[in-house]
């Protein structure tokens, strides 16, 4: 499975959307990525890619697209 | 923040996470419940000359678990929760170490940032996976497993007073989405044996003042 997919995959299943529906995707954009989301997302993508990803760029990880900004910072390419 | 002993029973709030620890000494035995802020609870055992204090736990989250690795190395506890309770302490995931300082900011509306350090903490000593019941004092100490608000979570009957983590909780809705959550187990466990508390009954919650079971309460929490 490719980083993208990987990344995709959790995304999917945290907030219920296709892989479609992903672009765009905000935090605060849709009831289920509110905070609490937040962090079962980042504790998901801390487990699936071995990382711990530092409090301020928790913070950062605004959007899907933004994400793939904020994992590049501990190399992990998503693309 | 300075706890103190109310005659033989002393209630610590966590001045960061506003979570209850409540302890109890009957013939110099001490029942100590969800350990939190240890710089508050070791002078309270120590003003007592105790030893081998009964440890039970409500649920997995640190917040209710924070002080246990120090009560360990310092007085020789004999911890008891829920097998689910067991496994959950020994991951910072399911044991909320590891995203509480977010937590907390999020709580704060996102005004205040208190440094958290993530942790785990070994299993309980005596491990249950439906009920348990442990003499302390005259009388005996009961607790069930009730999954819902985590995989873990149990309530505790003693004297006459319940003790339901973060069940209850005075304004609060039941959270299910936390680390080890399930709306499902929630529904299918948890709520019915809820509604089924007697009116009058003294709650002590993981958060907040007690107060005694009524319709308001179960009318609040959609029991």
């Amino acid at each position: 499975m490719t980083n993208l997919e990987k990344y995709n995959s959790i995304f999917r299943r945290a907030f219920r959307k296709t892989d479609e529906e992903l672009p765009g995707l905000k935090y605060q954009g849709i009831p289920l990525w509110d905070s609490i989301g937040h962090m079962d997302l980042m504790n998901d993508l801390e487990e699936a890619f071995d990382i711990r990803i530092d409090t301020q760029d928790v913070l950062d990880f605004t959007s899907y697209e933004k994400g793939k900004e904020v994992l590049g910072r501990y190399g992990i390419a998503v693309e | 923040m300075e706890s103190q002993w109310n005659d033989d029973s002393f209630r610590i709030i966590d001045p960061v996470t506003d979570s209850n620890c409540y302890g109890f000494l009957r013939n110099e035995k001490c029942l100590i419940i969800d350990p939190n802020d240890y710089s508050q609870l070791k002078p309270l055992l120590q003003n007592r000359n105790i030893h081998s204090p009964l440890v039970l736990l409500t649920h997995e989250h640190c917040d209710h678990i924070s002080a246990l690795n120090a009560l360990r190395k310092d007085f020789d506890p004999l911890v008891v929760a829920s097998c689910a309770c067991g496994e959950g302490m020994k991951s910072m995931k399911e044991n909320m170490s590891r995203m509480m300082e977010m937590f907390l900011y999020y709580k704060s509306g996102e005004t205040r940032f208190v440094p958290y350090e993530p942790f785990i903490c070994q299993p309980a000593d005596v491990l249950f996976s439906e009920e348990i019941s442990l003499p302390f004092g005259d009388s005996r100490v009961w607790m069930k497993s009730l999954p819902g608000h985590t995989h873990g979570s149990s309530v505790i009957s003693w004297n006459g007073m319940l003790f339901v983590g973060d069940y209850l909780l005075p304004g609060e809705k039941v959270l299910t989405r936390l680390p080890g959550g399930s709306d499902e187990e929630y529904e299918a466990c948890a709520r019915s044996w809820l509604q089924n508390i007697p009116d009058g009954t003294w709650i002590c919650p993981g958060h907040g003042e007690r107060f005694q079971m009524s319709a308001e309460v179960r009318q609040f929490h959609d029991l």
